[in-house]
């Protein structure tokens, strides 16, 4: 799994998670960074980049509802950039498509702050 | 009178619904689509049925053995064969099909009605043998005035002032288009049609045998009654037919049940307290339901028979199937909901919730209780709890 955390613009944090799947063991990784990194901010836009889920089951829709809470709890809004078909139609028919704003692009085009692996 | 119904297809463009049902079955208000069109046949005389069978031959068969609880005699005719218990479906095409029952022990020896068995009509079939009767020689096609923009879906018919057929056209483009006739699926033949029907090959009666006729000048005939069709090719099309029940747009299929408020069909043994949950009209509600407080029902919607709605579910515009628990707090709209499938019926996507391991938001209520890991209790518990944070 490899992280990018890059800041696209003011107010505006990207998070992208290259993953073709999570297992247990990679979402627990994947929410420490997503909790981390919202930690560290407050009224600002998290946009959540999952491009490279191929996959999504229970694993992945659990650590978008944790990014979704823990940002609401820090005042910020999620947003999901460039979700694949499958992952799509998922938060489409369980409705979250409703709480949260999905982009059709992928997101941090712009400065990478920090990598991690 | 005879008839026979063509239901053989898989029904792709109807999956999820057809994977473990025929698209015969599939059901329309709780009722399998086959059955409305048995009863039909019954009201008109036509008490003698074949039905060719393919694909889930054998839960059709099962389900309408023969006949018997219809007051109808019903024979099978299977496209395909078996070997060790599996079925190896063999398209014979509509034609091939009915050549098929012939060459077995010649049951057509009057004319005879063709219908298929994926669509609502309430068309007089009683008119309709009449028209065959005073107009054909051979056949007659029941086709239906639908407008010019939606004709690229069908088979066109082009016929004169006579009704005689001139000629025909598959799925032409508007421009194309020289009729907004179009073919419904429904034929009255006489038994020497089979000398047109060439033996043991596929062979189409829309796309192969009618143009075969007109090509040789054989004088075969449009009926264009005014009459209700609705055909349940795809997902969409099933869910506008169950609403068209619902809404009351189809004058001789009412939901089953008690019309307990204005709109609201219920069935017997419910448990619900009418006070405690928001209801809005048309609904129609199954036997043996249960809707917990809170639950709001915002129709026009189908809550099928052994279901379970839990507290505080949002519901509008929705299927939802027989035997479905749905886990309180979910919200869904225009959605057809199934105790193992979500699909969204305006473009047929679907996600089986066994394999996205979320079958323990919605499963079969005769599951029981079900054990839950650490993670998915967690997971429902943090689902549940969505609706409140989206109100801070």
């Amino acid at each position: 799994m490899k992280v990018v955390i890059s800041n696209c613009e003011e107010k505006i944090v990207c998070i992208k998670i290259d993953i073709e799947q999570f297992d247990f063991e990679t979402l627990q990784e994947a929410k420490k960074i997503i909790t981390d990194t919202i930690d560290g901010i407050k009224d600002e836009v998290v946009v959540l980049d999952l491009s490279s889920l191929e996959f999504m089951d229970s694993m992945g829709l659990s650590l978008i509802i944790t990014a979704y809470r823990y940002a609401k709890e820090h005042h910020c809004k999620l947003k999901l950039a460039a979700l694949s078909k499958q992952p799509s139609q998922l938060v489409d028919l369980l409705g979250l498509n409703q709480l949260l704003e999905m982009l059709e692009c992928e997101a941090c085009q712009l400065d990478t702050k920090k990598e991690r692996h | 009178m005879k008839a026979v119904i063509l239901s053989g297809g898989e029904g792709t463009r109807v999956r999820p619904l057809t994977y473990d049902t025929p698209k015969p079955l599939v059901p329309i208000i709780e009722r399998p689509i086959i059955s409305y069109l048995f009863d039909l046949l019954k009201i008109h005389g036509f008490n003698e049925v074949i039905i060719t069978v393919s694909y889930k031959a054998d839960k059709i068969e099962e389900h309408y053995q023969n006949g018997y609880a219809y007051g109808i005699h019903i024979a099978y005719s299977l496209e395909g064969t078996v070997e060790n218990g599996e079925l190896f479906p063999q398209a014979l095409g509509s034609a091939g099909g009915l050549k098929k029952v012939q060459n077995f022990a010649h049951f057509f020896d009057e004319s005879f009605l063709v219908i298929c068995g994926d669509a609502l009509i309430d068309l007089d079939l009683t008119k309709a043998m009449a028209f065959h009767k005073a107009h054909s020689q051979l056949a007659t096609v029941v086709t239906k005035e639908i407008p010019h923009e939606e004709v690229y879906r069908y088979g066109v018919v082009v016929a004169d002032k006579e009704c005689k057929i001139k000629s025909f056209q598959e799925k032409p483009t508007l421009k194309e288009a020289k009729s907004n006739l179009i073919n419904t699926g429904i034929y009255i033949f006489e038994p020497e049609i089979f000398d047109w029907i060439p033996d043991k090959q596929k062979y189409d009666i829309g796309g192969e045998l009618l143009p075969n006729l007109v090509a040789n000048n054989i004088d075969i005939y449009a009926y264009t009654p005014p009459f209700q069709w609705v055909d349940v090719g795809t997902t969409k099309d099933f869910f506008h037919a169950n609403m068209k029940v619902v809404l009351g747009q189809l004058e001789n299929i009412k939901p089953y049940g008690k019309e307990v408020m204005p709109n609201v069909w219920m069935g017997i043994n419910c448990n619900i307290d009418f006070d405690a949950i928001e209801i809005v009209p048309p609904v129609y509600i199954g036997n043996s339901v249960t809707i917990k407080k809170g639950a709001k029902i915002l129709g026009p919607l189908i809550i099928g028979s052994g279901s379970l709605i839990e507290e505080q579910v949002y519901l509008k515009n929705c299927i939802v199937h027989h035997y479905t628990k749905i886990n309180k707090n979910l919200t869904f709209n225009d959605t057809i909901i199934t105790s193992q499938y979500i699909i969204n019926p305006y473009h047929g996507a679907y996600v089986d919730l066994k394999k996205v391991k979320l079958d323990f938001l919605i499963h079969d209520t005769r599951q029981g209780p079900r054990q839950l890991s650490d993670f998915k209790r967690e997971l429902k518990n943090a689902i549940e709890c969505l609706h409140d944070l989206t109100e801070m």
